[in-house]
C-alpha cells in the first residue's frame, strides 16, 4: 500500500502542463435591476452551464484566454445570448426582460457524470447550512423530506433514510467513504457539519457506485472545492443556543500559494455545551464538547488536479445519567416515573457515562482530464476512529472505558469518466481494508462486537444515454468481501472464523423530460449486502434499553461459526419522482418501495435472569422487509416577498413474513414554512421566517409490553416496544435575519426561536423517550462573517 | 479446455479469493492476536450466610450463582442448611467472582465504596422484615450486614435482594441509581424440629 502511494505521489508530482485555462467568467443575472435566482447560463463551446444562485451570481472556472459565447435561459424571459471575452474585467452583469410572448424550452445539461439523473436527490445549500450552524449533521438533514433521524438524547443524531439506518446508509465525506463505527444506534456520524458547503442526500439505492453500504441511500458531504479559491479568504461562523447553553466557533481560511496553481485551505470549529433541558426539568448529562480541525493543498493546472486534506473530528458526549438502565425494573421504573429519576441543576459538566470519539482522516485525490471530454481520478483515503465509551463502574474503574474500539481502514478508489454529447459513463474499482481491535486490556470487559479484518473490492460500470426527451441510465456493480473475526469461544479459546462474500448489485433508470417545467423520473436499483460484523458476531448488554444484543451467529446464545446461518441482505427499491419548476412554483413528489429480503432486524427471543435481573434477549433475525412511502417537497412564492415551502413525508414499514409493522419507522411529518423578505430592508436581505414542524403519532407500532410484565415470563415471539409511541406534536420555530455589507463582505445575523410554546413533547426515534422528555424552548443567534474573495 | 461462463466466474472468483486471502494473510500477519478478557467487574455469585444466636458458623446459606453474567447459561440457585420460623437472623451478604482464580471477594470493593452503593431487600412471605444493619459514613443503611425475621408459622418466602450503585447520589432511596445485582431467593420457612 505504502509503495502504491509514493509511486502514485511521484506520478503525480510529476505531471506538466501546457496551457494555460485558468481563468473564470464571472456574473450576476439581474431582472428588474433585482438578483435573479434560477437562470441558465450556458456556455456553448464547451457545453457547460450553471444555474445561477440565490444572489443571481454564477461562475465558470477552468476557461482559456479567448472569447466564448453565452446563453442564458430562464423560464419566462427572453433568452439572451453574448460574446465574452476572457480574462474579464470586470464581473458581467446581464439583465433580463420578461417574455411576454411565451413560455420557451429549457435545455438543461451539464449533469454531473458521477451523479445520477434518475435517482432523487435533494441538498441544503450554504445558506440553509448557515441556518443550521451549530447542529449537528444528523439533526440538520432532517431539514430534508424523506431523511429522519434516530436520535439518542439531544446530542446524538443518526440519519434515517427512508427508514433505513446504520450499515445501510453511506456517508461519503469529501470524497471519501467515512469509515467509523456506524453499527450502534447511539453512534452518530463522526463529522463536523462546518466542513460542508453542501450536504446532499441521495434518497435511491447507490450501491452500484459506492457499493452495499449505500442500499439505503447516500449522503454526500462536499466542502467547497478547494480549487475555487480567488485569494485569501474566510469565514468565521459562530453561535450560541440558550437551551444547553452550548457556543459554537468555526473559522475557515483559504488563499493561494504564490505559485498560483497551488490553493489552500484551513478550517478549525469548536463546541462548547452543557446540560439541556425540557420545559420542566434539566437533562442532567446532555453536555457536549467538540474540538475538530481540517486543511487542504490543492493543485490544479489545465488538464490535472491534486489535492490533499486531512481532518480530525474529536467530540465527548454525555449521556442522560438517567438513562442508564441496569436491568428490566430500572427500565420499568423510568417509564412509570414519566421523569428522569436524576435531575440536578445545569452544569456544563460531563460525567459518566459518556461517550469520546476521535475520527481522523487522511485523503489524497489526482484527477487527470484525458483527451476528449474523458478523466481518471484515484483516491486515497486513510481513517482511524477511535470510540470510547464510559459506563459507571466500581471500584474506581468509570475512568476506564467500557468500550473502547479503534478502526483502522484505508480506501483506494480508482475511476474513469468519459463525457460525450449523446453519453457519459464512470467506471471504477473501489477498495477497503478495515481493521478493527477492542482494548479489552483497558476495559477489562468482553467487547459487544469482536476484532476484526475485512478487505473488500468492487468493479463497477454506469453509463448514462440521452436521446430526444429521453435520458437512460444503467449500471452494474461485483463486489468481493473477505471477513475474518477474532473471537473467543467461552471468552478462553480463540477462534478465527473467515468468510467470503461475492454479491452483485446493479440499477437502470429513465427520465423524461415532459417540457420545460417538468419532467418524470423512474429507477429501479437491485442491491446485496452481506452481513456486518455486528449483525454476526454482537454480543452483550446495552444499557441505554437495558437489552442483551445476539447476533446472527448466536442462535442459542453461544457462538456457533455456521454459514448457513445468514443469508445477504437483498433490496430492489423502485423510486419515482415527478418535479415541476417554474418561476413562482416548484414542485417534486416522489413514490417509493423498497423489498428488502432477508432483512437483518432486532426480535425479542427470551427474557433471561441473570445475576443482574432480568433482561430481555433480542437476537437479529431476517426476515422479508417491505419500505414504502411518499415525500413531497414544493416551494411557492406569492405577493413577491413571501415563499412558502412545504416538506412532507409518509414512510410504510412491514414484516411481511411475520405481518407486522417495522419497528423504529419514522412516523408521518408535515413541516411548513412561511418565510418573508422584508420588502423595506431590501439591502439587508432580511427576512422572517415562521416554521411548523407537526409529526404524528406512530400508529403502525409492534405491541407494548411492560418490562415488569416481562419478568420471569418468556418473551413474546413477536416484535414489541416497551412503551408506546408518543403523542403527536406541533412544534413552532421562528426565525429573523440579516445580512449587512461591511467592506464588500457579508455579515450576517440571524436569531432564532426553537419550540416556540414551549411543548412537551417526546420523539418516537428519539431513543431516550423512555427515560425523559425532549428539550423544550431554544433561543438561537447566529453570526457570521464571510470575506471570500471570490 | 473451454469453459462456460459460470466456470469461468467460479475460476475467476477462486483467483480473486486467492489474491485476497494472500493480501488479507499479509496484513493480518502483522497484527497481534488479541487475548481472552479478564472480566474484572463480573460478580459471579450472590451469597447470603444466615446467622442464628451467637454461632460463628450460618446456620443456612442462599447462594445464587450465575456463571456468565449476561450469557445464556442459566443461573443457579442453592439452599444449604434450613430455615426456620420465628427466628430473628443476621444476614451476611457476599459477592463473588468465582471465575477467577483464587475466588475473588468483591464485597471488599462494596465496603470501600460503602457510600456509594445500597443494598435493599423486598419480602413477601413467611419472611416478616428484612432490613439493613449496618450504615455508611453518613449513617445511611448499605445492607451488606441485615436483620432477617421470620414469621411464627411455617410457609413460602421470598426476599428479593437489589445492590443498587448509586455514585454521589445516595439517599437512602432505592429508586436511584443503577441496579448491579437483582436476586431473589425463594425459599420455605419450615417448623424447628424439637
Amino acid at each position: 500500500m505504502k509503495r502504491l502511494l509514493t509511486i502514485f505521489l511521484l506520478l503525480s508530482f510529476g505531471l506538466a502542463y501546457s496551457q494555460s485555462c485558468l481563468y473564470s467568467l464571472k456574473g450576476r443575472i439581474l431582472a428588474e435591476n433585482k438578483a435573479l435566482p434560477g437562470a441558465t447560463i450556458f456556455i456553448k463551446d464547451t457545453n457547460s452551464s450553471r444555474i445561477a444562485d440565490e444572489q443571481g451570481n454564477f461562475s465558470f472556472d477552468n476557461l482559456c484566454a479567448r472569447t466564448y459565447e453565452i446563453e442564458i435561459r430562464f423560464l419566462g424571459y427572453e433568452t439572451i445570448t453574448k460574446k465574452v471575452s476572457l480574462p474579464q474585467n470586470e464581473v458581467l452583469e446581464i439583465e433580463l426582460l420578461e417574455d411576454k410572448t411565451q413560455l420557451s424550452e429549457v435545455v438543461v445539461t451539464g449533469n454531473s457524470i458521477a451523479r445520477s439523473t434518475t435517482q432523487i436527490s435533494s441538498a441544503l445549500e450554504e445558506e440553509a447550512l448557515q441556518q443550521l450552524h451549530g447542529k449537528p449533521l444528523g439533526e440538520s438533514l432532517q431539514r430534508i423530506a424523506g431523511v429522519g433521524a434516530l436520535q439518542t438524547g439531544p446530542a446524538i443524531f443518526k440519519p434515517v433514510i427512508h427508514g433505513l439506518h446504520s450499515q445501510r446508509i453511506l456517508i461519503l465525506n469529501n470524497g471519501i467513504r467515512q469509515e467509523g463505527q456506524q453499527w450502534g444506534t447511539e453512534h452518530a456520524p463522526e463529522i463536523d457539519p462546518f466542513v460542508a458547503k453542501q450536504i446532499e442526500v441521495i434518497k435511491g439505492a447507490e450501491a452500484v457506485r459506492y457499493g452495499a453500504d449505500a442500499m439505503g441511500g447516500v449522503i454526500i458531504v462536499s466542502p467547497p472545492p478547494i480549487h475555487d479559491t480567488g485569494g485569501f479568504g474566510g469565514a468565521i461562523n459562530t453561535s450560541y443556543q440558550s437551551n444547553s447553553k452550548t457556543s459554537t466557533v468555526s473559522i475557515a481560511t483559504e488563499g493561494l500559494l504564490a505559485a498560483k496553481n497551488w490553493s489552500w485551505r484551513m478550517q478549525a470549529s469548536g463546541k462548547y455545551g452543557g446540560d439541556y433541558h425540557t420545559p420542566d426539568y434539566t437533562l442532567s448529562n446532555t453536555g457536549q464538547r467538540e474540538v475538530n480541525f481540517s486543511g487542504g493543498l490543492g493543485y490544479r493546472n489545465s488538464n490535472s488536479e491534486l489535492e490533499f486534506y486531512f481532518s480530525s473530528f474529536n467530540a465527548r458526549i454525555g449521556i442522560l445519567r438517567a438513562a442508564h438502565a441496569g436491568n428490566l425494573t430500572d427500565l420499568n421504573n423510568s417509564i412509570i416515573s414519566q421523569k428522569p429519576w436524576y435531575i440536578k441543576d445545569f452544569s456544563f459538566d460531563i460525567e459518566n457515562p459518556y461517550q469520546a470519539i476521535n475520527h481522523h482522516l487522511f485523503k489524497t485525490s489526482y484527477k487527470k482530464n484525458l483527451s476528449g471530454n474523458n478523466s481518471i481520478k484515484a483516491i486515497y483515503g486513510l481513517q482511524i476512529n477511535n470510540r470510547k465509551e464510559f459506563d459507571i463502574r466500581r471500584a474506581n474503574r468509570s475512568d476506564r472505558p467500557a468500550i473502547s474500539m479503534q478502526l483502522l481502514s484505508q480506501v483506494f478508489d480508482f475511476s474513469f469518466d468519459h463525457l460525450a454529447d449523446s453519453h457519459q459513463g464512470s467506471y471504477g474499482l473501489t477498495t477497503t481494508i478495515k481493521i478493527n481491535n477492542n482494548d479489552t486490556e483497558t476495559t477489562g470487559i468482553q467487547p459487544l462486537i469482536p476484532d476484526y479484518r475485512q478487505v473488500a473490492a468492487g468493479l463497477f460500470a454506469l453509463e448514462k444515454i440521452k436521446w430526444r426527451a429521453f435520458t437512460f441510465e444503467a449500471g452494474a456493480r461485483a463486489d468481493y468481501q473477505y471477513l475474518q473475526a477474532l473471537t473467543f469461544i467461552n471468552n478462553d479459546e480463540l477462534i478465527k472464523p473467515d468468510y467470503h462474500f461475492f454479491y452483485l448489485s446493479a440499477n437502470a433508470g429513465l427520465r423524461y423530460t415532459i417540457n420545460s417545467q417538468s419532467n418524470l423520473s423512474s429507477n429501479i436499483s437491485f442491491s446485496n449486502r452481506p452481513p456486518h460484523i455486528s449483525e454476526l458476531f454482537s454480543q452483550g448488554l446495552h444499557h441505554g434499553t437495558a437489552t442483551i444484543e445476539e447476533g446472527l451467529l448466536l442462535p442459542n446464545g453461544t457462538l456457533e461459526i455456521d454459514e448457513s446461518l445468514f443469508k445477504n441482505e437483498r433490496s430492489i427499491k423502485w423510486l419515482n419522482s415527478f418535479a415541476k419548476q417554474s418561476k413562482n412554483f416548484s414542485f417534486e413528489a416522489s413514490v417509493y418501495a423498497n423489498l428488502i429480503d432477508n432483512y437483518i432486524f432486532l426480535q425479542p427471543k427470551e427474557t433471561r435472569l441473570t445475576i443482574r435481573g432480568y433482561f430481555p434477549v433480542f437476537a437479529y433475525k431476517q426476515t422479508q422487509a417491505l419500505l414504502t412511502g411518499a415525500d413531497i417537497t414544493f416551494n411557492y412564492t406569492f405577493l413577491k416577498d413571501f415563499t412558502l415551502t412545504g416538506k412532507y413525508s409518509y414512510l410504510y414499514g412491514q414484516d411481511l413474513t411475520a405481518q407486522q409493522p417495522l419497528i423504529y419507522m419514522p412516523p408521518p411529518q408535515f413541516d411548513t414554512e412561511l418565510n418573508w423578505l422584508i420588502p423595506t430592508l431590501n439591502q439587508y436581505k432580511a427576512f422572517l421566517k415562521a416554521r411548523v414542524l407537526h409529526v404524528t403519532q406512530q400508529v403502525r407500532t409492534p405491541i407494548t409490553i411492560n418490562p415488569i410484565d416481562l419478568e420471569g415470563s418468556p418473551a413474546p415471539n413477536e416484535t414489541f416496544d416497551f412503551m408506546d409511541a408518543p403523542n403527536a406534536y406541533t412544534l413552532l420555530n421562528i426565525e429573523t435575519g440579516f445580512t449587512l455589507p461591511i467592506n464588500e463582505h457579508d455579515l450576517i445575523l440571524t436569531l432564532a426561536c426553537e419550540n416556540l410554546t414551549n411543548q412537551r413533547y417526546r420523539n418516537y426515534m428519539n431513543r431516550l423517550r423512555y427515560f425523559a422528555d425532549d428539550i423544550g424552548r431554544n433561543f438561537i443567534i447566529r453570526l457570521s462573517y464571510n470575506f471570500y474573495s471570490h | 479446455m473451454k469453459m462456460n461462463p459460470v466456470q469461468n466466474l467460479s475460476r475467476m472468483m477462486n483467483w480473486s479469493k486467492l489474491s485476497v486471502v494472500a493480501f488479507a494473510a499479509l496484513l493480518i500477519a502483522c497484527d497481534d492476536d488479541p487475548e481472552a478478557v479478564n472480566e474484572e467487574e463480573l460478580i459471579t455469585t450472590v451469597q447470603v450466610d444466615l446467622f442464628f444466636g451467637d454461632s460463628d458458623t450460618p446456620s443456612a446459606t442462599l447462594k445464587f450463582y450465575d456463571e456468565d453474567g449476561d450469557g445464556s447459561i442459566a443461573p443457579e440457585f442453592t439452599q444449604e442448611g434450613e430455615i426456620y420460623t420465628g427466628v430473628e437472623y443476621l444476614a451476611v451478604t457476599t459477592f463473588l467472582n468465582e471465575e477467577e482464580t483464587p475466588v475473588e471477594d468483591v464485597t471488599a470493593e462494596i465496603e470501600e465504596e460503602q457510600n456509594d452503593h445500597l443494598i435493599c431487600f423486598t419480602r413477601t412471605g413467611a419472611v416478616t422484615s428484612a432490613v439493613a444493619f449496618d450504615e455508611d459514613d453518613n449513617e445511611i443503611p448499605v445492607g451488606l450486614v441485615s436483620i432477617w425475621e421470620t414469621s411464627n408459622t411455617p410457609g413460602a418466602a421470598t426476599v428479593k435482594l437489589t445492590l443498587k450503585h448509586q455514585p454521589g447520589i445516595k439517599t437512602g432511596s432505592c429508586d436511584i441509581g443503577e441496579t448491579d445485582i437483582e436476586v431473589t431467593f425463594s425459599f420455605d420457612v419450615i417448623q424447628q424440629p424439637l
